[in-house]
């Protein structure tokens, strides 16, 4: 029998005509989880921090490997390296380029603070232009990073566009008392989405998502954050005449006279309102989106609820507070385990077509992502 | 041996279904795909993203083909892979990764035990680096914070407060005397900026009994201007922060070193800075155990320093105990030593802030 060693491979796409997979996508539980926080938390210590690259990587690899798509797994290709040494870049150009510009404007202002305030402000304006920028390129290096049976994804746009998007969308959305919140979320989505690919093949976002089912879920959000917001200044309101009724002033006369404990209790209910209708519009449009997003004959679909969404975000803060942070692993499983598992692929797939992607990589990674802080994965 | 698992040459996502036999110098990768040559990938040749793990099945790749991938759909193939390919180990992958990382880590903590028991004023000497107008800018910043924009200017109490300026510090250029001012900052205590300016509370005023005592308190903070604490104070927060941030992450435990490692330099900072104070009063022919005689009352009516027998609690303290800065200055007392200020200046002194004036630095 004839033998291929090591020095060479079978295109077996060519050898085969094209045949449609569907795509299982299924979660398998990974095992050590609770040791590997303690682990990275102790050798960080103990390495002054340099070690905490490398526990991200590990911690990243263990949850791709959990991720199975016909049974087989992802694969996280990224290093402790890389993540270190994007660390170190923006630590010195990001780092160093905001202290240099806090020391011009310590000179140029001389102690007038409001000068300081105005000076300040192109750094804000350029941050929030490089938060974009960091986002995309974060994605960019995760996606990259990873593979499934060797094929690695991308991100194959330009960071640049995607930062203006950000930009300039982000900028509209107060000057419309965020009413534009959900068009923002789609516009994005949707500039990432089409920019991603699996190897040669692309994402689409197809058809593109109406609106009105977005809107239908962020209306009831948006006025169930007045409630709150109101019954806060009534209770400050309160709180101050309490105070002026106690040097024997004229209290501020109110539009509505409420006892303070109701006040307390209204606040309570509506902030626990507030959070369920922000789960459920958070749930609902991610939902929403995903179900758009198309890879060759086949869709991929959603299925978070809102109520499983918040008792997961409230579990994973307790395990964080209660762990002083050294759990922080363990939480990321458990959101990536609840998203996984509601996911799934409508469709077929020719997966010989999935060729292999030829965008070079870089050799450092999310330094941005880091000095911005940009999600917890 | 052989397993199950299938092969992914990498050029496309398609995979074929194969039977992987361990033999003695490698794997056999046999396709169920009669038509597919078989494969055969010797164990040197071997890698992995991770380290193998007991309880995941093992997705191996190639030196040779990159991007081909072999995935063995059972777990138990990872303990006779181990045995041929020992290098795919976690143990052999934490050696690599970790004997460099800790050689290094000591390095760094040999150097920083260096700097720190050697006394090697690393602060200081960046902070020496930077433009003094950088300092000035920020103590003018703090200063006209601390003081909302005013200082207490009665005249007679200002001429008395550059009389004992004056005394204390004859090596001053002319005109830096008024780094030194007086205002109602609402609370019995003096701070020193960046850039050298003193802002002495007014409250500490009408505190002290005697001229003596204001002016140990202005002599000590003359020496936290004069060894620039404020400045390395400030790059060595920012240090600490960097450090403890990466090393502790930004949560409880990262807020208490941080917190601690400032302590630590101010306790050093105030004992340096007392030395001065005691330099200069006794120079100023003042006696320097007034400022023993102010903490005592300080202490009797606040009760600091009660904690002082060196366990944790004092460790939190901003201050080194007491009762040893109190018996530093007790010490250098200066017998037939003359008050700093006439009684007339001194109460002058005491009434500095029945006029108020808008703050206006000299180099405005």
């Amino acid at each position: 029998m004839m033998e291929d060693h090591a020095s060479s491979g079978t295109d077996m796409a060519a050898r085969q005509p094209g045949e449609d997979h569907t795509l299982h996508i299924r979660w398998s539980e990974p095992k050590g989880f609770v040791w590997l926080s303690i682990r990275n938390f102790l050798l960080t210590i103990l390495t002054l921090g340099i070690y905490s690259f490398w526990g991200k990587t590990e911690v990243r690899r263990r949850i791709w490997n959990a991720v199975r798509i016909n049974d087989e797994p992802l694969e996280y290709t990224g290093t402790g390296w890389e993540l270190f040494r994007g660390f170190l870049l923006a630590a010195v150009f990001l780092g160093g380029g905001a202290m240099i510009h806090g020391v011009i404007v310590a000179i140029l202002s001389a102690g007038n603070e409001q000068l300081a305030q105005i000076l300040f402000l192109p750094l804000y304006v350029i941050g929030f232009w490089l938060f974009g920028l960091a986002i995309y390129r974060t994605w960019r290096y995760r996606l990259r990073r990873t593979r499934w049976r060797g094929i690695r994804a991308t991100l194959a746009g330009s960071p640049v566009k995607y930062a203006n998007a950000y930009f300039l969308s982000g900028l509209l959305v107060p000057l419309s008392l965020g009413w534009l919140l959900p068009w923002r979320l789609r516009k994005l989505h949707t500039l990432m989405t089409r920019d991603t690919r699996i190897g040669t093949a692309r994402l689409r976002v197809d058809p593109e998502p109406a609106l009105g089912p977005l809107y239908r879920v962020f209306a009831p959000l948006w006025f169930g954050g007045l409630l709150p917001y109101v019954l806060i200044l009534l209770l400050v309101v309160e709180v101050i005449n309490a105070a002026i009724r106690h040097q024997g002033g004229q209290p501020i006369a109110m539009p509505v006279e409420l006892p303070p404990a109701l006040l307390v209790v209204l606040l309570v209910l509506s902030l626990l309102l507030f959070m369920w209708l922000r789960y459920r519009y958070l749930a609902q449009a991610t939902n929403w989106l995903t179900g758009h997003v198309r890879l060759q004959g086949g869709r991929f679909r959603l299925n978070l609820r809102p109520m499983r969404l918040f008792l997961l975000h409230l579990g994973n803060l307790f395990i964080i507070l209660l762990s002083l942070g050294i759990l922080a692993p363990v939480a990321q499983k458990r959101l990536a385990r609840y998203m996984v598992s509601n996911i799934s692929f409508e469709g077929a797939v020719d997966l010989a077509s999935l060729r292999q992607a030829t965008d070079t990589l870089e050799k450092s990674g999310e330094g941005m992502g880091e000095f911005f802080d940009i999600d917890g994965f | 041996m052989a397993f199950e698992g299938t092969l992914s040459d990498g050029k496309s996502a398609r995979a074929m279904a194969v039977t992987v036999s361990l033999e003695t110098s490698g794997l056999r990768i046999v396709p169920s795909d009669d038509a597919a040559r078989p494969q055969f990938w010797p164990w040197r040749d071997l890698v992995a993203t991770g380290p193998l793990r007991r309880e995941e099945p093992p997705l191996l790749g190639n030196v040779n083909q990159p991007d081909a991938r072999l995935f063995i759909a059972d777990a138990g193939a990872v303990p006779p892979l181990l045995r041929h390919a020992p290098h795919l180990s976690a143990r052999r992958h934490h050696m690599r990764l970790l004997a460099p990382m800790l050689a290094a880590t000591v390095a760094l903590l040999l150097a920083g035990a260096w700097l720190w028991f050697g006394n090697v004023p690393v602060a200081r000497m960046v902070a020496n680096m930077l433009p003094g107008s950088l300092h000035q800018s920020l103590g003018r910043s703090l200063v006209r914070g601390m003081t909302h924009g005013k200082i207490c200017a009665a005249p007679a109490g200002w001429r008395a407060l550059r009389r004992m300026t004056g005394r204390l510090a004859p090596d001053w250029p002319p005109g830096t005397e008024r780094r030194v001012m007086v205002a109602k900052i609402g609370m019995i205590n003096a701070f020193t900026t960046p850039g050298g300016y003193i802002v002495i509370g007014k409250r500490l005023i009408d505190f002290a009994r005697s001229p003596d005592e204001v002016a140990a308190v202005l002599a000590h903070e003359m020496g936290h201007a004069e060894l620039r604490h404020p400045e390395a104070a400030l790059v060595r927060a920012t240090g600490l922060s960097v450090v403890t941030t990466m090393v502790f992450g930004d949560n409880f435990f990262g807020n208490a070193a941080l917190l601690l490692g400032q302590l630590r330099f101010s306790r050093r900072s105030e004992t340096a800075a007392d030395a001065v104070a005691i330099r200069r009063m006794r120079h100023a022919g003042a006696d320097p155990a007034a400022l023993a005689t102010f903490f005592e009352r300080l202490e009797g009516k606040y009760g600091h320093g009660k904690s002082e027998n060196g366990d944790l609690l004092t460790l939190f303290q901003t201050h080194p105990p007491t009762a040893e800065r109190i018996r530093m200055m007790k010490r250098a007392h200066l017998p037939n030593a003359r008050p700093i200020l006439t009684e007339k200046e001194w109460q002058a002194l005491r009434r500095i802030c029945d006029w108020t004036k808008s703050l206006v630095f000299i180099e405005d």
